[in-house]
């Protein structure tokens, strides 16, 4: 069923999280695709539903969070409509996800070679014994120096740098088609986010992985993507391929996240800064989510909600 | 700058005690200088010794060794009671405006309590004052009574600032001040940093490990590396002509916008060394990519900007 290097293609996916006051939807209808050997940038601030997309694809949506639409298609199947047993079976096999702090994705009971076996005899017909010997290629695979010693660490004898190269052996050992990585350097100091971000770039041409890189840096994002799309609570207002995106950027947000860049500007220059505050969930109102700090913003941007047309949600562009 | 500076730190060093036998030296031999009126960054990655560094100098936390002299007074000799009024001029601002927040007490009550301390002012300046401070720091002083929890992430660091700046300090020391901020609500913060050393005639000690805020932001810079200063220099100098090859892959390191896809390669070798046990000779040798034997062996000193061998060399 599953043909080599499927695509992944989420349809109007929505996410909703029912809270007392009501439910709050999270991602409100976003579709893109991930394709073999590409990255797909994901780039929002705190809240706007990035990794809450990143949890749907492996059905880990944390309750009171659920997914009320769309459709999840890879390998012919609809992943929102396949059974739990069917997509734990994907989960891991097909699709590798790593995490912001490896430290609580890790179990510290247990050494890290028996949990980057373990990820493999899940999946695969192999010995605990081959899979410890695979195990151990596999660290060395990912930078890990004396792997075989290092196996019988536990996560907490390991630095930031080491856990994450442990979270992507566990993930990348079943060669999946997909990894999902979801904010997997912020945690880290910027020498190793560069050994980590080079990691992830070895291992998707050795795999031919389509990858889904989930971060609040721009800078991180232009040096790993292949195309990126922006987000803002909870909808994609600018999809583009990364040289046009930072270069050109269309939405009046993604303009504002650039032109705040400290990078851009002469020192003592003053940095053009976004007005307000990113907007909570409970308190969105009708029309375009970020007409309230948008400086070109007008009557129709407050009453209607803007799609995506041509790669930008956003009335005044192309207008 | 010839004149003398605002704050003179000689010879830092914090050890802290592990064990009977064992210490963690968090920082080690650290020389600083804080002149008047100027924004001085210290850059480096977790564990240098950043933070601590600046905790010694402020004397929040008094350093095991080493002096620092602010004005004409040496902090280490002074009586409980000068020592009380000398903090009022240095302040400090932390990274998490949640944690450094008391979440039971109204946020006017907060930037109010160093006035309360100190016993400036009777309560109704005391009012006036902190409704004043609201206002410069771009918060309504209408919302004096709330807490701290009905603020956005970016508000809540400006009620850290304004109660900072109460005491109407010389010196602020900002540590990490906009890292657990959205990065469109950063530049609002730094912006306003920027305002208040204006209009305050403040003297900024920036921490952070943010390279392309420190280069926007800061008039001098000093990178340390496991305690130490390894290299310092305006901010211009440092990042245009880096000398020390740590800061120099500190700098190729940084994420940058617009420049395409990174070629795989070109990054550092190994982790930074935990401080219990830290390399011989110069603590960066085992990362370093040009290291020859005598940085195994010998300790470089900073000499002028830089803490390298190879630069006492003349080579680069």
């Amino acid at each position: 069923m599953i043909q080599d290097a499927a695509p992944l293609q989420v349809e109007d996916l929505r996410v909703a999280f029912a809270t007392e006051g009501g439910s709050l939807t999270a991602v409100d209808g976003i579709s893109f695709v991930l394709q073999a050997g590409r990255t797909l940038g994901l780039v929002g601030e705190s809240g706007c539903g990035k990794s809450v997309t990143a949890l749907s694809l492996l059905g880990l949506v944390p309750a009171p969070g659920h997914i009320t639409g769309g459709r999840i298609l890879y390998g012919g199947d609809d992943l929102l409509s396949i059974t739990e047993p069917q997509l734990a079976a994907l989960r891991g096999k097909r699709i590798g996800m790593i995490f912001q702090e490896p430290m609580t994705a890790l179990n510290p009971v247990f050494s890290v070679g028996a949990q980057v076996a373990e990820a493999l005899w899940l999946h695969e017909p192999v010995s605990k014994a081959d899979a410890h010997i695979q195990a151990v290629q596999m660290l060395e695979r990912v930078g890990i120096a004396d792997a075989a010693v290092r196996a019988d660490s536990y996560p907490h004898q390991l630095s930031g740098g080491m856990r994450q190269r442990v979270m992507i052996a566990m993930a990348l050992i079943c060669k999946p088609d997909i990894l999902i990585a979801d904010e997997p350097t912020t945690a880290l100091d910027v020498t190793v986010q560069a050994q980590i971000l080079d990691l992830v770039l070895e291992m998707q041409a050795e795999l031919g992985l389509a990858v889904l890189f989930i971060s609040h840096d721009l800078g991180v994002v232009s040096e790993i993507a292949d195309d990126v799309m922006v987000m803002y609570a909870g909808r994609v207002v600018e999809q583009a391929p990364a040289t046009q995106l930072f270069t050109k950027p269309n939405h009046p947000y993604t303009q504002g996240l650039i032109a705040t860049l400290p990078q851009s500007y002469q020192k003592d220059e003053r940095i053009p800064a976004i007005p307000g505050q990113v907007p909570d969930l409970r308190e969105l109102t009708q029309g375009c989510a970020f007409a309230p700090r948008c400086p070109i913003a007008e009557d129709r941007c407050r009453s209607e909600t803007p799609p995506l047309v041509g790669g930008t949600a956003c009335w005044k562009v192309g207008a | 700058m010839s004149q003398t500076p605002l704050l003179q730190a000689r010879a830092i060093t914090q050890r802290f005690p592990i064990s009977n036998s064992q210490n963690l030296v968090a920082v080690n031999n650290a020389d600083l200088d804080l002149y008047a009126g100027e924004t001085l960054a210290i850059v480096g990655e977790s564990g240098c010794g950043k933070t601590t560094l600046a905790r010694a100098i402020s004397w929040l936390v008094p350093p095991t060794g080493g002096s620092v002299h602010l004005g004409g007074m040496e902090l280490g000799r002074l009586s409980k009671n000068e020592l009380r009024n000398a903090r009022q001029q240095i302040q400090m601002v932390f990274q998490d405006p949640y944690g450094s927040l008391n979440p039971r007490q109204p946020v006017g009550a907060a930037i109010a309590e160093p006035l309360t301390i100190h016993r400036i002012g009777t309560t109704r300046e005391r009012a006036e004052k902190v409704a004043a401070l609201m206002e410069a720091v771009g918060l309504r002083p209408d919302d004096v009574n709330r807490y701290p929890h009905q603020f956005s992430g970016g508000q809540r660091q400006r009620i850290a600032i304004a109660r900072a700046i109460a005491l109407e300090p010389r010196i602020l020391v900002a540590d990490e001040p906009v890292s657990a901020l959205d990065v469109s609500v950063q530049s609002q913060v730094l912006n306003l940093l920027a305002d208040l050393k204006e209009a305050h005639g403040l003297t900024l000690l920036f921490i952070s490990h943010d390279l392309t805020v420190v280069r926007h932001f800061a008039d001098r810079v000093a990178v340390m590396y496991l305690g130490k200063i390894v290299e310092q220099g305006p901010v211009v100098e440092v990042f245009e002509h880096p000398k020390h090859p740590y800061t120099q892959a500190l700098i190729a390191a940084a994420p940058k916008i617009g420049q395409g896809k990174r070629t795989p390669g070109s990054a550092l070798k190994g982790d930074v060394p935990s401080p219990l046990n830290p390399p011989s000779g110069c603590a960066f040798h085992p990362r370093c990519p040009v290291a020859v034997d005598r940085c195994q062996t010998e300790v470089p000193l900073l000499k002028g900007d830089v803490a390298c061998h190879l630069k006492d060399e003349g080579r680069s």
